[in-house]
């Protein structure tokens, strides 16, 4: 991103930007750049805030008003977590516990329960942003359960070779764990109750669901060059 | 929070030992007063339209983004399982800010809104954008920004 900022400041256009990693922008020393104190991913700090995005986008603009040698600010404010207790969050449906099944018929099975569990508050979100993240396949949700299928058919260790979508295979993996991914976590958020942080999602995604807890990381075991685009290392397991 | 010391050692040391570009120091343009200024965005989440080509890893090329773009139409191909996501499934002002920069101009606190703005590939090596960053700064020029704000993911 810094790189970015010298090849367009050189050309006589002022640039500002966010720093999401101190070390590397102490490194490039782009003309502007304002540190925030966010989880990578979330630049503006937090979802379905105005006001606390509109600070952070008044403050970086605001280095604009500087001209001279570049600088670097930080942006002091933490974003604002809720709940406070970050241990308050737990996803409502409740999952059924992993059956100890090896037969591919029985985990297809048990995968396709849990996403049609899901599948009411996935469209419940829907309807409430009015916008979806899923469909980097190229698919559209219709296609959910068929993807479902397909992850647990390629984790099993059959050979599959799906057609209709945009990537080829074996990356089309990656991006059909992300699609399925996306719809956990629209689905989880868009439930009643507090709102859940990033680490709520994610340990509740790689600790409590089927797909999270079980089909990945048979995945990564059938696919092993898949293992860092699939699971994050915080969650990566000794055995990989 | 991303100090590289807050990350899992493992995380931590591959983006520590990530090769970064040196760069002589850049003089700072002297922009007009964000009263008069008209601003863009540029985003490296690899955000594009639902129906445009989605990016590849490590491309260097970039999508337009109109200014008047619906978010239900915007798509993130950056697939990473380094950063988070769901802040932009339920919301994607919390990387790309153009509903709150759109506020912002309608309250005279910037001049406009650019009528395009650009989006590259996360994780692509600097280098690689000397070129299609030099030909988005003319497109920028065309469109008469004057200041461009930069937002990594």
């Amino acid at each position: 991103m810094g790189g970015l900022g010298h090849i367009i400041e050189r050309t006589g256009l002022a640039t500002t930007q966010i720093s999401l990693i101190r070390e590397h922008t102490e490194k490039i020393q782009p003309p502007r750049a304002l540190w925030v104190p966010f989880d990578l991913g979330r630049p503006f700090g937090v979802p379905n805030d105005a006001d606390f995005q509109t600070d952070v986008l008044r403050s970086v603009l605001g280095l604009l008003e500087q001209s001279g040698k570049p600088l670097m600010a930080d942006y002091e404010r933490e974003a604002p977590s809720t709940p406070d207790d970050p241990g308050a969050w737990s996803c409502p449906v409740q999952i059924p516990a992993p059956a100890p099944e090896t037969e591919l018929e029985a985990l297809t099975q048990s995968l396709l329960s849990e996403v049609r569990l899901l599948h009411p508050w996935y469209d419940e979100g829907l309807k409430a942003r009015g916008r979806t993240a899923f469909g980097v396949t190229g698919k559209d949700v219709g296609a959910v359960e068929e993807m479902a299928t397909v992850v647990t058919e390629a984790a099993s260790g059959a050979e599959v070779s799906p057609d209709g979508y945009i990537q080829e295979m074996p990356l089309l993996l990656k991006y059909i764990a992300d699609d399925l991914k996306t719809f956990y976590y629209e689905a989880a958020a868009a439930q009643p109750g507090a709102t859940p942080t990033v680490k709520d999602l994610n340990d509740w995604f790689f600790t409590g669901t089927r797909l999270g807890s079980d089909v990945l990381y048979q995945l990564v075991e059938q696919f092993g060059s898949l293992g860092r685009a699939v699971i994050p290392i915080e969650y990566a397991r000794a055995s990989e | 929070m991303v100090r590289l010391s807050s990350l899992p050692q493992a995380e931590a040391e591959g983006l520590g030992n990530m090769p970064m570009p040196e760069y002589e120091p850049t003089s700072l343009v002297e922009a007009p007063p964000l009263s008069e200024a008209r601003v863009a965005l540029i985003s490296t989440a690899g955000l594009h339209r639902a129906d445009d080509r989605p990016f590849l890893p490590g491309a260097n090329d970039f999508r337009v983004i109109p200014g008047d773009v619906d978010f239900a139409d915007l798509h993130l191909s950056h697939v990473s399982v380094n950063f988070d996501r769901s802040g932009f499934q339920q919301d994607a002002n919390t990387l790309f800010p153009l509903e709150r920069l759109r506020a912002l101009a309608g309250a005279g606190e910037i001049g406009s809104v650019a009528d395009w703005h650009y989006s590259f590939m996360g994780a692509t090596s600097p280098e690689k954008m000397e070129e299609t960053g030099g030909q988005v700064a003319k497109l920028l020029r065309e469109d008469g920004v004057t200041s461009v704000l930069l937002v990594p993911v």
